[in-house]
């Protein structure tokens, strides 16, 4: 019984890598075909390169994780190829080093499923894993100070040696385990109604303090930081991992009242932020200034219409090489896969992610314990607010961060962190998984 | 728990759902219009893939080129080259990815990507791109005269000051010569290396406003004739000023003129007072002067001129607010005596004075002035041919022929002496306006020549300079006529 299932799910993803490597090959012989002259056929190794990656974590899982959702790894293997298509046909160098990233993300995937032979024991290092998050987050914002390295007004990078890292990617993940540990452990006490307040039922004040202390530690050094895109992002899966893990609604409209207040007060405050939020609501007061970005990349996106102009065929490199939308390869990706191919790709690029959104969940559901439904939904939720706050920012649903899209943006901190992720969600799944069968 | 994870899978599939709306929104509806903006680097990126037209001088010279380039994207694009760098700089202007575009590249951008044709050319171009072949743009023909040009500029360049000289066909409106100095080289506009602002980007001739001193004398002496407040036999007397609003209008150093003299001797050596007093005749005294301000209407002042040229690089001449460069409605208060002999806030471009100057040449009708003579597709087909459009007529044929006679006493015999050609009748006006800095004139000429049948009516203005309008600007004047004038024989 046992072993059919575990064939029949490691099948199945075998047949959705399968179609992935279709879509790999289609599309660097599109960029191959569009840019005859400065691209070789060597741009095929990068695909059959990138194949063997994808089936190397495809033969771990099947050694690891027999039973981990099929739809995972190919739906992330997916988003990897057409980040990489489109950073390969922005700047072939740049590719490179995304392919080393994803060999260096695969094998912390493989790291990960080999070293924890059951990842509940994470639970255990709940603190150990809070305290060093939010360490590393001080360390960042030390070091930035000292060296001065301030990439875009924002202090998240680290540099040592020739490499740099953004150490927030590393962190979330631990916040977001010290979370789901936490939260296992007190649910109870905090949807308690011990208190009265204003004739709201909320638990007594010492269940709460330990956890506002945590994360109005981990939001006070994201100011510090100045990034405003991981401070939001931070905040939301808090409020939905205590949503979670509590069913009270009320934590969720006091956090947002919380949090609207801290909004309107940084927007009077703190200058990068209300530039980000006027950006928002008046792209056009500054075309040639701050707004040029946002407004840039709403021409590019606007430019690819229905279905695109191909992929390598868009405008979006001047002569002198330089990207008409600056930062084209990283946070507005969105913007050249949205005018490469259109709203048709763009469609299918977030039904992907909501197809990963969905596997997550469908995870934390089945899930037996309360830690790894936390954890499981807490992985996920940060996936898809990190998508819909960089992309809302881009098409102005929401005001401009300076996040990735996860898996497909150009960098290597939240490449590997997102592997490190979706093996953790893989295990979670396996367990899960198997339990529900049993 | 799994009731409220259901809720959380609602609340992020929605959000993705709104995202998917939002670029629908952009790709879909919005496209059209954002399109069109001007800021947009991508379309300019774009637009770059289309073989630009060329842009041709009168005698054949090539002002715009293309130069192929590959980009690091593989593409192969077509970056301008303008072989007479500073030479056209203002006029021709740039067409750049990065700087965007001016000048004809702008005014004349619909030809120059071959977008201006009808729906059939249209949707052949549409195919033939299609089919991976490239667009080619149609070439735009200028009336430009590069002989006349390049010795604008040189001479511009040789007094040390900041200028410009604008040149027209009196008969036709054809732009001949359209300089400024200083000068930038559009080739760096390509580059990116331009300089965001600087007074070389400035195109003086047709932006510049400088009060025209002496050179508005001849519309004065028109209107004084065709107003019958004076004719050829009319005597006049110079007490040496004219007193206006309890101040005096003097002549230039305190100089008066003894005796009786007629209005030719009072233009052929510019005398202040009786011009100031012809001022405030036509106004009838008072400040409100349609009589006065009515007829600059008609020679263009107080409104954008309507060249083939982008409207935010022109600028209209006329009244302007005291210390501003804002102009003021024709119907506003203006000083009369100190108007008719070009100073108090009365402002003009090198490019309205051309065309006072050729409005007189040409019988007093003054022509739509215009760059582009032709438009070719590739293939030579002839897309736009100009033809000569009268605007207005500012002045009766006779008085036209009056003031071309009085301004040909000032070449041969008055302050304009500097423009003399040997063998060619030159008429013209100096004009030197105080700039109101301690010192510093705004030196002016304006001429035609011939003057019977003037083939080239001309403007120069000279900046700050120390000199009057006869030594700065006159030669330069000269100059410039005697090379239109080698240039068309």
């Amino acid at each position: 019984m046992s072993a059919v299932g575990l064939r029949s799910s490691r099948n199945r993803e075998l047949g959705l890598l399968l179609l992935v490597a279709a879509v790999v090959a289609v599309g660097f012989t599109s960029v191959l075909v569009a840019r005859s002259g400065v691209v070789s056929t060597l741009s095929l190794t990068y695909a059959a390169a990138f194949l063997g990656l994808l089936g190397i974590a495809h033969m771990a899982l099947r050694i690891a994780l027999p039973d981990a959702d099929p739809v995972l790894l190919p739906a992330a293997g997916l988003l990897v190829a057409v980040g990489i298509v489109e950073i390969y046909r922005l700047d072939p160098t740049r590719a490179r080093d995304q392919a080393i990233w994803l060999a260096i993300g695969v094998g912390c995937f493989i790291v990960v499923l080999a070293a924890l032979d059951d990842y509940r024991v994470l639970e255990r290092y709940r603190y150990l894993l809070g305290v060093a998050s939010l360490a590393t987050l001080a360390a960042t914002i030390i070091s930035s100070y000292a060296t001065g390295t301030v990439v875009n007004g924002a202090r998240v990078w680290i540099r040592v040696g020739g490499l740099s890292f953004q150490p927030g990617e590393f962190a979330k993940l631990g916040l977001v385990l010290f979370m789901a540990a936490y939260l296992r452990e007190k649910r109870e006490l905090l949807a308690s109604r011990e208190r009265r307040v204003l004739g709201l039922g909320l638990p007594q004040f010492k269940h709460l303090s330990p956890l506002a202390l945590m994360v109005g530690g981990a939001l006070a050094l994201l100011v510090l930081m100045n990034d405003f895109g991981t401070s939001l992002l931070f905040f939301g899966v808090f409020l939905a991992m205590l949503y979670l893990a509590t069913s009270r609604l009320i934590y969720v409209v006091g956090g947002l009242a919380v949090f609207a207040l801290g909004a309107y007060l940084s927007y009077r405050l703190v200058p990068h932020v209300a530039e980000r939020i006027d950006i928002w609501l008046h792209p056009w007061q500054d075309v040639y200034g701050s707004g040029y970005q946002s407004v840039q990349a709403l021409y590019a996106i606007a430019d690819g219409g229905a279905f695109g102009t191909g992929l390598g065929r868009g405008y979006l490199l001047t002569t002198g090489g330089q990207p008409v939308v600056p930062a084209i390869q990283t946070d507005f990706i969105y913007a050249a896969i949205a005018n490469e191919t259109g709203l048709a790709g763009v469609a299918a690029l977030l039904l992907v992610y909501l197809l990963i959104v969905q596997r997550g969940l469908k995870t934390a559901s089945l899930a037996g314990d309360g830690f790894s439904k936390l954890l499981a939904a807490g992985l996920t939720i940060a996936l898809g607010l990190q998508v819909f706050l960089i992309v809302g920012g881009i098409v102005r649903a929401a005001p401009l961060t300076g996040i990735t899209l996860p898996f497909v943006s150009y960098g290597g901190s939240s490449l590997v962190a997102n592997w490190v992720a979706l093996a953790l969600l893989c295990a979670i799944s396996d367990r899960a998984r198997r339990e529900a069968r049993a | 728990m799994n009731r409220a994870i259901g809720r959380v899978y609602a609340v992020l599939a929605s959000g993705l759902v709104l995202l998917l709306g939002f670029t629908a929104y952009w790709q879909l509806w919005a496209e059209p219009s954002l399109a069109a903006r001007r800021d947009n680097a991508h379309q300019v990126v774009q637009q770059l893939s289309i073989r630009r037209g060329l842009i041709i001088a009168a005698d054949g010279t090539k002002l715009a080129i293309n130069h192929a380039v590959t980009t690091a994207d593989g593409r192969h694009v077509y970056e301008r080259r303008y072989p007479t760098n500073k030479m056209f700089a203002h006029v021709v202007g740039y067409s750049s990815a990065t700087d965007g575009r001016a000048g004809v590249e702008r005014s004349a951008n619909d030809y120059l990507i071959g977008a201006h044709t009808d729906l059939g050319d249209a949707l052949a171009n549409q195919l033939h791109s299609l089919a991976g072949g490239e667009i080619h743009g149609d070439d735009v023909q200028l009336s430009l005269v590069p002989a006349a040009q390049r010795k604008a500029m040189s001479d511009l360049a040789a007094t040390g000051k900041a200028g410009a000289v604008f040149a027209v066909e009196p008969s036709t409106g054809r732009v001949l010569v359209s300089a400024s100095w200083p000068s930038f080289n559009p080739n760096r506009a390509v580059q990116g290396s331009l300089p965001r602002r600087g007074s070389a980007l400035v195109n003086r001739a047709t932006q510049g406003l400088y009060p025209p001193g002496s050179s508005i004398k001849p519309v004065i002496a028109a209107l004084a004739l065709e107003s019958g407040r004076a004719d050829a036999n009319t005597q006049f007397t110079d007490p040496g000023y004219f007193e206006e609003y309890g101040r005096k209008i003097t002549n230039d150093n305190g100089e008066r003129f003894s005796g009786r003299f007629d209005l030719t001797f009072a233009l052929t050596h510019s005398i202040n007072s009786v011009f100031a007093r012809l001022g405030s005749e036509i106004c009838g005294g008072r400040a409100r002067c349609p009589a006065l301000t009515g007829a600059l209407q008609k020679l263009g002042f107080f409104s954008i001129p309507p060249l083939d040229y982008p409207t935010d690089q022109l600028a209209a001449s006329g009244t302007v607010r005291s210390g501003t460069n804002k102009l003021l409605s024709p119907n506003a208060p203006i000083d009369p005596a100190r108007t008719a002999i070009g100073q108090a806030n009365l402002v003009a471009t090198p490019m309205q004075m051309a065309m006072v100057a050729a409005a007189i040449g040409n019988g007093g009708v003054v022509m739509r002035p215009t760059l582009v003579d032709s438009v070719r597709s590739p293939s030579g087909a002839l897309r736009y041919g100009r033809h000569s459009e009268p605007l207005n007529r500012a002045f009766s044929e006779q008085t036209a022929a009056a003031v071309t006679g009085m301004m040909e006493h000032v070449v041969d015999e008055g302050t304009g002496r500097a423009a003399q050609i040997p063998g060619v009748q030159i008429a013209g006006k100096t004009g030197t306006a105080q700039t109101g800095r301690n010192g510093q004139l705004d030196a002016w000429f304006i001429a035609f020549a011939p003057a019977q049948n003037p083939q080239v009516a001309v403007a120069v203005v000279v900046e700050r300079t120390n000199q009057y309008g006869g030594q700065a600007a006159a030669p330069i004047a000269r100059d410039v006529m005697q090379a239109v004038l080698n240039a068309a024989s």
